[in-house]
């Protein structure tokens, strides 16, 4: 009877050692990290696919926020990074920890909020003042919280519009874009957004509407930089170079441009075109 | 990254020298906490009391129900109540979503099956002498019911503190329903959950060590009454 | 004694299932008497005291209160008043002897200073006064006996019905408690006994009733009072 339990237990691993063997001598993998609300915009569920058809890599995402992504890029724990917070960016290759940085699209953020809009906000030109407005009326307002990319630019503009936001009405939630528009829907409160993560999720709020946008200032710019491999062995060097060159090439690009969510152009290439 | 031994030492600074975000965040926990479980107590202990006492069609499904109610994960129970708060649903209106209420609730619903199924348990390994000695001397049912529960006091206080126990720990309804939201309802669970992923590691290392001293000190009671329940029998 | 009926109960029903746990006619306890019950395990002994305590409600009955006869229901809060029942192995709550016979008397409107001047003076009578703050679960099952009857004796029941109160105990120990049960008849209290030991209580019982089977098979109405041997009043 032991014998035979034995016998068994070795078959079941065998069988599934073999299972497992196949997803192992796969293709080379690449570690892009980027931030959420890039991932939320599904332009990387569009693109990747064809990169690594071409390239023979298996890109494997991660989305965090604009500080972790950073900060796993020190770490070494990622190839790759594409992310959106510029001065950072510039730093983060001055300071040895990234290299061959490229300009790759931009996109814009924009204010939602309700359509009874008590703060008054809508069709503002200026971001600074709509902040203001919002300010002085003492409504609802969700902040990310999280040092992201997008909270980063809502600070900015704090500063620029010259207040520090207190009180009950500005409420910092801590998590991703997705999260807060969906708790600014059932809230009736203001919130700063992209504008990918907005389409993506539009359908799935019906209380909120865009009413600020066009400023400037809500340009948000992407760029993309390989982590420097003289800091880390193992790092996958060749593949994000692979990745740079592709995503900044015309092919790139044009993929970019043409992305869409329900007819509309969400990002706007910014590599210098060949 | 930083390394561990240096967050840690900043994690007890942060505890003692009393930094005000931090301790924000561990009132906000006891206070949802202890509301839930101070709501929750004395109707749990009635219904535990009336499973005991009387006999009724369904009784002893009923039980079971709670029984098997005490698997249900606490994610669960956020869904849930997130789908029945939320404006598209059913109780919408009472704009209870994302407060300290809706929290509370979530925690009075992980509560209620362990104190109903542990404090039964222990109203049934009551004498059965009690109710009659207590009634024959003169004792209303009421009083009689206080009297039980003060002979099986301790499986009580064992119930209350399991209980106790299971909310303070949860993260999942209180991440679903509550939304993290600074000085309302984030608390140690979802401030660990989530501003750790920042790379705030001191503040959740600080949070955790909070944490960990209370579930010790839950312990530490449990078994001393254990060891009381054993001294009584 | 006097022939005046303290408790009377009609037409005494009770089952379970199948199984008839008691049928009796009329059942009778007049003031001051003492009524022995003797009869096998399952006889209904215990039945008949708890019925008789208001602590179990029979599927028939009337009492009889005053002359009228009164549906069970109606009749109950005053059984339970004037009825003190206590198990054969009484149950002692989890405190002080001294609490333990406060229990009671809690329930009244007496203050707490005169609540405990009257526990203490039982505890005295009862010899229990060196024992009084101690748990009463630790003590002896003859000293758990004197505490259940002091905590029944301090609410002044018409009634006490004991049910198998020697049981399990010496001979020195048996001897005390008829002592003990004659003392309480002296202060004006009926007692009934469920009882194996005949030949010990017979002498102090005014009457003498067997069950078999659910039904009260023999009376005997004697009046009697033997002689109880004078052996010292409680083993310290």
């Amino acid at each position: 009877m032991r014998k035979s339990n034995t016998a068994i237990i070795g078959l079941l691993t065998l069988v599934l050692s073999m299972a497992v063997l196949p997803v192992a001598a796969e293709k080379p993998s690449l570690r892009l990290v980027t931030t959420t609300s890039t991932d939320n915009s599904g332009l990387l569920q569009r693109l990747l696919p064809v990169f690594e058809k071409r390239y023979g890599y298996r890109v494997h995402v991660i989305a965090v926020g604009t500080g972790k992504a950073l900060r796993m890029g020190r770490d070494g724990d990622a190839d790759v990074l594409l992310v959106h917070s510029y001065d950072d960016e510039i730093r983060f290759v001055k300071e040895g920890y990234g290299v061959n940085r490229r300009d790759v699209m931009y996109n814009d953020f924009i204010f939602v909020g309700p359509p009874s809009d008590p703060a008054n906000i809508h069709g503002l030109q200026v971001a600074v003042s709509a902040l203001a407005k919002i300010h002085n009326a003492g409504s609802l307002f969700l902040s990310r919280g999280d040092d992201s990319g997008t909270h980063k630019r809502e600070k900015w503009l704090w500063d620029r519009a010259e207040f520090v936001p207190n009180g009950s009405w500005y409420r910092e939630v801590g998590q991703g874009m997705g999260r807060v528009l969906q708790m600014a829907d059932e809230l009736d409160g203001y919130t700063l957004t992209d504008r990918g993560t907005w389409l993506a999720h539009k359908a799935t709020l019906p209380h909120l509407k865009i009413l600020v946008e066009g400023d400037p200032h809500l340009y948000n710019r992407y760029g993309i930089i390989a982590v420097n491999p003289e800091r880390f062995k193992d790092i996958n060097y060749a593949g994000a170079s692979s990745l740079i060159d592709w995503i900044t090439s015309k092919e790139g690009q044009d993929m970019i441009h043409n992305y869409k969510i329900g007819n509309e152009t969400l990002f706007f290439p910014l590599a210098a075109t060949n | 990254m930083e390394s561990l031994t240096d967050a840690s030492l900043q994690a007890l600074s942060l505890l003692v020298s009393g930094d005000a975000a931090l301790w924000k965040i561990i009132s906000i926990s006891f206070g949802v906490s202890l509301q839930a479980i101070l709501f929750t107590t004395p109707v749990a202990l009635l219904t535990a009391y009336a499973l005991a006492h009387f006999q009724f069609p369904g009784r002893r499904t009923l039980i079971s129900l709670f029984h098997t109610l005490l698997a249900v994960p606490a994610v669960v129970v956020g869904l849930t109540l997130y789908l029945l708060l939320s404006r598209s649903g059913p109780f919408g209106d009472l704009k209870l979503l994302f407060t300290q209420t809706a929290m509370v609730l979530g925690q009075i619903i992980l509560s209620f099956p362990i104190l109903v199924a542990m404090g039964h348990s222990a109203l049934q390994s009551a004498d059965h002498r009690v109710w009659e000695t207590a009634h024959t001397l003169g004792a209303t049912p009421l009083r009689a019911m206080f009297t039980v529960m003060h002979e099986v006091r301790y499986g009580l206080f064992a119930a209350v503190i399991a209980a106790f126990g299971r909310i303070i720990a949860e993260v999942g309804c209180s991440l679903m329903v509550g939304g993290n939201i600074l000085n309302y309802t984030r608390n140690i669970t979802t401030a660990i959950a989530l501003e750790t992923s920042k790379g705030q590691f001191a503040q959740g290392i600080a949070l955790g060590m909070v944490l960990l001293l209370l579930a010790l000190v839950l312990n530490y009671s449990l078994s001393t009454i254990r060891h009381r329940l054993a001294m009584q029998a | 004694m006097t022939s005046i009926p303290i408790l009377l109960i009609r037409h005494v029903t009770k089952r379970f299932g199948e199984r008839v746990l008691l049928s009796i006619e009329e059942f009778i306890v007049t003031e001051g008497s003492c009524t022995l019950i003797t009869g096998d395990n399952g006889s209904g002994k215990t039945t008949l005291l708890k019925i008789a305590a208001g602590l179990v409600n029979p599927d028939q009955g009337k009492a009889v209160i005053g002359g009228v006869e009164i549906p069970w229901t109606k009749a109950r809060p005053r059984i339970r008043r004037d009825v003190v029942y206590l198990h054969q192995d009484p149950y002692m709550l989890d405190t002080s002897v001294e609490r333990n016979v406060a229990y009671g008397l809690r329930f009244t409107k007496e203050s707490r200073e005169k609540i405990y001047e009257k526990v203490a003076d039982a505890l005295r009578w009862a010899r229990l006064d060196h024992l009084a703050h101690r748990n009463a679960r630790w003590l002896s099952g003859g000293e758990k006996q004197r505490v259940a009857l002091t905590r029944a004796r301090i609410l002044n029941p018409t009634v006490l019905a004991l049910d198998e109160p020697t049981a399990n105990m010496d001979q020195q120990s048996r001897i005390s408690t008829y002592q003990l049960i004659d003392e309480l008849r002296n202060e004006g209290m009926a007692i009934i006994v469920a009882s194996h030991d005949q030949t010990g209580l017979a002498p102090i019982a005014d009457r003498h009733m067997q069950l078999i089977g659910g039904k009260l098979v023999k009376v005997e109405s004697v009046v009697r009072r033997g002689k109880i041997p004078i052996v010292t009043r409680f083993p310290r």
